[in-house]
Parts: structure tokens; C-alpha cells; sequence
């Protein structure tokens, strides 16, 4: 059974890291947009000032564009990382239950690449040290994400704003992460759950000889199907807000050369929307209709 | 308690409204806004309106859209709608939008923080259909239904609908129940995006289905492609018109005004919003006199689409929006002026200084900016001699969304007022945070049937609210006051508001631009510029 564990681990770790990468691509890959972001509040030195005004406040401003990432920007990205700070802000209620979520993650990606740190030092004395702070991560780790994902579930089925707006899918989501959470505490309560660093090293390792409480196996597995779910679901948007806002969206200075090839690439698309006033006729590129009238295609009403 | 309606309701296929507005769910009530007004929100629609045309979402029908007359003919309209939701998901359709469509299609977790941030939503009494995640709810299903062709996992995962035409005309309706003004997004702590949603389904309806409001095609963006101008004044009718604005100006400053046309290689093109020169025509003429005063090398264009920096295709039309847009840039391009300035019209900075950006490239990137800028740097070069007690009445500012939310212009505006108007307060919230005036979106020129009343009664009830708020301390009729509107589209918004509410009449508010306010200062120009006359 612990083989199957294992193997099961680095399978749903694989596809984790493999839907994470599809799905970075598949943003990545869509076509250069036009500029639509709000401006960020703190890219330009007229923020700092205080005021969250932007480089548009000055004449000439087109002269000397300023897209480049300032500390405040990192500060405003780590407290939405964080303390989700945005969540807190305008929805507090919700907040309460989706930080010790989110911090439950945090704890458990810690916990998990702390132990896989541990186990590359086994043989060395430093393996203790790492060990123990994984173990202390992995275990409060577990309680926030149950005691988060229980929460955010039951709200969603409690609150009247919420409720018409929860899917089956949702529920089972948070349900996933709650029982994964639950069994592996549960089993852990055990008498014969094996010591913390024999357990991690037997899972990581493939050792067949390790016995773990049933309870435990099943809370893996659930954990397991869970994390190689995630990169496929809504609750992957850390990926994507990386990639369409911060990565591609504000380049423009530094990228203009790329854009602007970009541009020419979109421009060269044939589209083929039917309203008689686009006159796409399915053989006119963007370039062709951008710089069309269709006024003698179409009789003005007045 | 009013029945919730739910997503799936859409589909409803009797031809009632989905919801009614009841003026006590309205939100502030009309007593804390000081109105006596009495009946029903909205006048009823008319019989055969009602019999003719879908008009099965809120009362009310922006799009005057023709019930189809047999079920083939519904049929035709969904599979065309089915074909334009396919469209709208696809590079060579789409590619001016996709990533942030699909990114808000796949990554919103459904947690509502963001429905409080709408002012539509709040002032209806939170009614359903205008949370901003409603209509994207709707979309979003149909995106995973037919467009990703997800099967019975995909409807456990991301929720079912049925489509059939009364959704797709009350969808068609519901994307004209938004202002687009993003407050929704800008709170959204993943940055979805349900202003967006309600853009791009408006693409749908327009590039595929040719389903449009009058007002932003035929009379809009047409219209500005045949005459040059959405007011449809041709070239010969704008010179005649500002030749006429310059001598009432030159009356009423006691300076000798004149406005400059076609000047090859100008420092400046100015483009205003050719509605000013119509409704607000002191607007157009104060610039002259600002900028003349200010020894600045200007010129407009009589060029077609050159003298009127609208476009409406920004709200509802990526073909009509780039049209529009290149050919502003190429009339200034042809005039090698060194810079265009915008006037004082929110959705066109927007256009012309922000999503034109990556098509504009080679001889078409001429340097762009807001002429609020420029109004700030000519109050503080000393060019002007200005008295601020001239200006001593109660003085508060509307932030338009697309120049103080999305483009950031905050302070320029602010630090002239400070200096000129004594009297000035902000609104609460204000600045980015501000909510929009109503008729963002393009909705301030809709006017079919109702509509001015949902705007007034719906959209608008918030901006009201805070308006009255911010001159509390002086409501009274003796005391005259004004909203300075840096933007075309909240004066067109604010207006309308204001006449339906009887706020001139009631608390003498008057409302006009931010240039209005440094002539009314200049000590060089007679006493009285601003006439205090209501229009
Ligand atoms: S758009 Fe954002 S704030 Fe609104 S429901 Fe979706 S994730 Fe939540
Ligand atoms: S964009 Fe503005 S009007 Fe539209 S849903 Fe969001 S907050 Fe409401």
C-alpha cells in the first residue's frame, strides 16, 4: 500500500506541475491584447508620492514611459500572496475563513518541500533541523486548510449572497481538501502512526515496509487526487493573474519591439464576424478592416 | 421577500420581466434624496413596445430588439448567437481581448466580494441580475457548455444553462445594464474582470448578430465614419459652428477669440468631444481662450473623425473602434502636429491614450495626452492671471472612470481646483474610488423608450446621492453651486440626472467643465463668465 503511496504522490505532484505549465502557457500563448489593465497602483514614482496617480498625470508622459516593478509593487503582490489583503478589505466575512485557507496551503507546500529537503539530507546531521520546523508546517498546515476549506463550504451553502452562485463542484473541491485534511489528522491521532521523519522518508522513497493507519492512506490519496486536480480548476487563478497581469500586460517599454511584431501578427488575422458593417467578407485581415469605412456598406438610419 | 432569481432563469421562456422595480427597494430612498416625486421608477413601456420587442429583463429596453416572428427565425438568432460566442473565444476574432476574457471565464471563485462595489447593483436594492457576476455567471456557463463542449463533469464543475433566444435577448439587454466603469474589477482580489464581460458580449451582439443600440451605431460610430462627427456635423458645419463660439466668447470675455484651424506642424491638436460644441459650446470656447492666452502654438482639425475625439466603438465594436481611432491619429499624423490633446472627454482619453497604444506604431504614435494636464501646467506657469474669489461658491468634482480609475489622472484636476475654487470639496468616495456618474458605457446617450428614467432612477441614484452629500452644508437655492465634470459623458449623465431630479430648480446646482472654471477666474476676462443659466 505505501508503494501505491508514493507512486501516488509523485504522480499528483507531475500532473500539479504539469497542469500548472499548461496552463501558464495557454495564457501565455493567447495573443497580445490591447492595453485594458487598470494601472497598477504603485508602478510609477507619482505613487509613490502618495496620491496612487499615474505616469498619465504628467504632459509628455508618452516620452518617457515607466513600466518597470518597484518595491511598492512586490509590498502590494506579497500582502495579496499573504494576508490577502484585497479579501480582507472589501469582504471580511469571507476573508476569515479563506486566509487560514490559504495560509493552511502555504504551510502544507512548506511542510511538503521542507521534507523533500529533509530527505535529499537524510544521512547528514542537518536533516533534524529541517525536519522539524516541515513537521510543525505539515501539522498546522492541516488543521488551517480544514478548518478553512469547512468553513468556506459552509458558507457557501449558508450565505444567501453565495448560495446561488455554489456549484456542486465547489463544494466538492473544499469537501476534497476537508477530508484529506481530516483523515490524514485523524489517522496521525493514531497509535500506530509512525514517527513524522520515518513516515515522510518510507513515502518519498518507496519503501514498502512502512504501516500507516488506514485512515491516514486514504487522507494521502484524497490529498493526492486534490493537488493533481487544482492547476485544472478555478482555484488555479494564482497562475494565471501572474501571467496576465503582472508578467505581459505592462511591458510595453521593455517589450517593444516583441509587441509591436506582436501587433503585426494580430493585425494579419483574417476574422470572420458576420455584421454586414465589419465587411469582413472572411478574406479581409484586421489590418484591411481597421483601415476600412463601411459606410458604403451599409445605409445609415436616421 | 422577493423571490431570488437565479442564473438558469435567463431561460424563462414567458415574456415577463425577470425583475421589477419597485421605487421602495430603491436605494438611497427618493425622501433622502429630498425628492416629492411620486409613482412607479420607471413609466411603464408602452403596449406595443411591449408586444413587439424583447423586453423581458427589468422594465425597461435599451435595444428595441424585433421578437422574432416564427421559431425558425429564433432559431436562426441563437445558432447566430451560439456562432458569435464561438467567435469571441477565438486569436483571429478575438485577440484584442482574449486573455483577459478567458482568464475571467476560468478564475473568478464565485465570492461576490465584488458586488458591493457596484453602484447599479446598490441602488436597485441589490436586485440579481445586476450583480456584476450575473451576467458573467451566464457567460461563463456558456463558455464551458459550447464553447469548451464540456460534458455533464464540466456542468457539476462550473454550473449548467439552457440556451434558447429569451436568454439571449435578455442577454443582449443585460450587457447594456453596466457602465463598464470596472469599480467591480478594481476590487476583485483575483482581477477578474466583469466590466470586461459585459464589453465583450456587446461584441457579440454587435460584430456577429449586428444587434446594436441606435445611438452608439447607426447615430454614433456610422455616422462619425460618413459626416465626421457623431453630432453629424460635417466639416463646413463644425467651423461655421465654432466660428459662432468665438464671437459669443469674445462678448462675453471682452477678449478678441479666435480659434485656429489646420495649422500645419502646430504644437498641439486639440481634439475635443464635438458634443461640447453643440450642448456645451463654452467649453470649446474656453480653451481657445486658455490656450491663446497661454501663448500655445494649437490648432483643431476640420478633418473628418479629426474634430470629434469620440468613439463609441470603445463600448460595444473592436472594428468600429479601431477605425475610429486610426483615422484620429492619421489626421493628426497628416497635420505633423508634434502632440494630440484630448478634451475634456473621459471614454476618448481612454481610447486615444490608452487602448490604441499597441495598434498606434510608426508614424501613427504621435505623443498623446489629457488637456487636464495641460490645464495644470498653464495655471501654474503664471501665463494666467487668475483670481480665485471669483470663484467662490461651493465647488465639488466628479472623477469620470476612464481618466481617474483607470487611467490614473487624480491630482492635475485637484490642484488647479485648490487653487482656483476656494469652495471645493470632494465627493465621497472620490478619486479612484469614486463611483461612476451613470452614464458610463455609452448608456448616457441611450434614450429608447424608458430608459433615460432607469438611468436617472437606477445608475444615476448613487452619483446623486453623493453629489447632494457634498454640498450638504449648502443645498439651498440662494447659494449657487457646481459639479465640475471634467467629461462630455458625465455632463450628457449629469444633466439628464439633474433635470429628472429637479436639482437645478430644487438646490441650484449647476453642473459644467474644469476650463470653464480658470476663464471664470482669469482677471483679464469680464466678471461673470459662468451665466448660472441651466442648460
Ligand atoms: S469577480 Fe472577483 S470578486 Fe467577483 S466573484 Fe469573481 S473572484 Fe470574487
Ligand atoms: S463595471 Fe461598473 S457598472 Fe459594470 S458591473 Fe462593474 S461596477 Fe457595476
Amino acid at each position: 500500500m505505501t508503494l501505491l503511496l508514493s507512486i501516488a504522490i509523485y504522480v499528483g505532484l507531475g500532473v500539479f506541475l504539469l497542469g500548472c505549465l499548461l496552463r501558464i502557457l495557454r495564457y501565455a500563448r493567447t495573443p497580445v491584447p490591447l492595453v485594458w489593465d487598470l494601472l497598477s497602483t504603485s508602478d510609477d514614482e507619482a505613487d509613490q508620492a502618495g496620491h496612487r496617480g499615474s505616469y498619465f498625470e504628467e504632459t509628455n508622459w508618452s516620452k518617457h514611459r515607466r513600466h518597470k516593478h518597484s518595491l511598492g509593487e512586490i509590498v502590494v503582490m506579497l500582502k495579496e500572496i499573504f494576508v490577502l489583503h484585497g479579501l480582507w478589505k472589501i469582504n471580511r466575512p469571507l476573508w476569515r475563513w479563506s486566509f487560514p485557507f490559504h495560509t493552511g496551503l502555504y504551510l502544507l507546500l512548506a511542510g511538503g518541500s521542507l521534507s523533500g529537503l529533509g530527505v535529499l539530507f537524510h544521512s547528514y546531521a542537518v536533516a533534524a533541523a529541517i525536519f522539524s520546523p516541515a513537521r510543525i508546517c505539515a501539522w498546522i498546515g492541516l488543521w488551517l486548510t480544514l478548518f478553512g476549506s469547512s468553513g468556506l463550504a459552509w458558507r457557501r451553502i449558508t450565505d444567501p449572497n453565495l448560495r446561488p452562485y455554489t456549484v456542486p463542484g465547489d463544494l466538492i473541491n473544499l469537501g476534497g481538501f476537508a477530508l484529506a485534511c481530516l483523515l490524514i489528522l485523524a489517522g496521525s491521532l493514531s497509535r500506530t502512526m509512525p514517527p513524522f521523519r520515518e513516515t515522510v522518508f518510507a513515502l518519498l522513497t518507496f519503501q514498502k515496509i512502512l504501516h500507516l493507519p488506514v485512515l491516514a492512506q486514504t487522507g494521502i490519496l484524497v490529498g493526492c487526487a486534490m493537488t493533481a486536480y487544482i492547476p485544472y480548476t478555478q482555484m488555479a487563478h494564482f497562475i494565471a493573474k501572474y501571467v496576465t497581469y503582472y508578467m505581459v500586460s505592462r511591458e510595453d517599454a521593455a517589450m517593444k519591439a516583441t509587441i509591436d511584431a506582436e501587433m503585426a501578427k494580430n493585425l494579419a488575422y483574417h476574422p470572420t464576424w458576420s455584421a454586414s458593417h465589419i465587411a469582413a467578407e472572411g478574406n479581409k485581415s484586421w489590418a484591411e478592416i481597421a483601415t476600412s469605412n463601411p459606410i458604403s456598406a451599409e445605409r445609415i438610419s436616421k | 421577500m422577493k423571490d431570488v432569481i437565479r442564473v438558469s432563469d435567463m431561460s424563462r421562456s414567458n415574456i415577463d420581466s425577470l425583475c421589477t422595480l419597485d421605487e421602495p427597494d430603491l436605494k438611497p430612498s427618493r425622501s433622502s434624496l429630498g425628492s416629492v416625486k411620486e409613482g412607479p421608477a420607471l413609466t411603464p413601456l408602452k403596449p406595443e413596445v411591449i408586444q413587439c420587442c424583447e423586453c423581458g429583463l427589468d422594465g425597461t429596453c435599451a435595444l428595441n430588439i424585433a421578437r422574432p416572428k416564427s421559431r425558425e427565425e429564433e432559431d436562426r438568432l441563437v445558432a447566430s448567437f451560439l456562432s458569435g460566442l464561438e467567435k469571441l473565444f477565438t486569436r483571429e476574432n478575438n485577440w484584442t481581448f482574449l486573455r483577459f476574457l478567458v482568464y475571467t471565464m476560468e478564475n473568478c471563485t464565485r465570492c461576490q466580494s465584488c458586488s458591493d462595489a457596484c453602484h447599479i447593483y446598490e441602488a436597485s436594492g441589490r436586485q440579481e441580475i445586476y450583480r456584476p457576476t450575473y451576467r458573467t455567471e451566464v457567460l461563463r456557463r456558456l463558455y464551458f457548455k459550447y464553447v469548451k463542449h464540456g460534458g455533464l463533469l464540466s456542468a457539476w464543475q462550473h454550473g449548467d444553462i439552457e440556451l434558447n433566444w429569451p436568454l439571449v435577448a435578455r442577454l443582449a439587454e443585460l450587457s447594456y445594464r453596466c457602465n463598464l466603469c470596472r469599480r467591480c474589477t478594481q476590487v476583485c482580489p483575483i482581477g477578474a474582470d466583469n466590466g470586461l464581460v459585459a464589453h465583450e458580449l456587446r461584441k457579440i451582439f454587435s460584430q456577429e448578430m449586428g444587434i446594436h443600440p441606435k445611438e452608439l451605431h447607426d447615430k454614433g460610430t456610422m455616422l462619425q465614419l460618413k459626416v465626421g462627427s457623431t453630432t453629424g456635423m460635417p466639416s463646413a458645419a463644425v467651423k461655421d459652428n465654432v466660428e459662432f463660439i468665438d464671437e459669443d466668447m469674445s462678448e462675453r470675455t471682452g477678449l478678441d477669440v479666435h480659434t485656429p484651424w489646420d495649422v500645419e506642424g502646430a504644437d498641439v491638436l486639440l481634439i475635443h468631444n464635438a458634443g461640447e460644441i453643440l450642448a456645451w459650446p463654452e467649453n470649446p470656447g474656453a480653451y481657445s481662450v486658455v490656450l491663446n492666452a497661454a501663448g500655445i502654438r494649437w490648432t483643431l482639425s476640420s478633418e473628418l473623425a479629426g474634430y470629434d475625439a469620440v468613439n463609441y466603438g470603445l463600448w460595444y465594436d473592436d472594428a468600429q473602434f479601431t477605425r475610429i481611432a486610426l483615422k484620429q491619429l492619421d489626421v493628426a499624423r497628416k497635420l505633423k502636429v508634434k502632440k494630440i490633446v484630448i478634451g475634456e472627454c473621459g471614454h476618448a482619453h481612454k481610447s486615444l491614450l490608452v487602448n490604441v497604444n499597441r495598434i498606434a506604431y510608426g508614424d501613427l504614435d504621435i505623443p498623446r495626452f489629457s488637456s487636464i494636464d495641460l490645464l495644470r501646467d498653464i495655471v501654474f506657469s503664471g501665463k494666467l492671471k487668475l483670481d480665485p474669489s471669483r470663484n467662490n461658491f461651493p465647488v465639488t468634482l466628479q472623477d469620470p472612470c476612464a481618466i481617474v480609475r483607470l487611467m490614473r489622472i487624480i491630482e492635475p484636476q485637484r490642484e488647479i481646483l485648490r487653487a482656483i475654487a476656494p469652495r471645493f470639496r470632494e465627493m465621497t468616495p472620490h478619486g479612484v474610488d469614486n463611483y461612476c456618474c451613470g452614464g458610463g458605457g455609452g448608456l448616457a446617450i441611450l434614450n429608447a423608450n424608458n430608459f433615460g428614467d432607469w438611468r436617472s432612477e437606477v445608475a444615476g441614484r448613487k452619483k446623486l446621492d453623493q453629489i447632494l452629500n457634498a454640498f450638504s452644508d449648502s443645498l439651498d437655492p440662494s447659494i449657487p453651486k457646481y459639479v465640475c465634470a471634467p467629461c462630455s459623458n458625465c455632463k450628457g449623465q449629469i444633466r439628464d440626472l439633474f433635470a429628472y431630479w429637479n436639482i437645478w430648480g430644487r438646490n441650484r446646482i449647476l453642473y459644467g467643465g474644469l476650463v470653464e472654471l480658470i476663464v471664470n477666474a482669469m482677471t483679464e476676462v469680464k466678471p461673470g463668465f459662468l451665466d448660472w443659466e441651466w442648460r
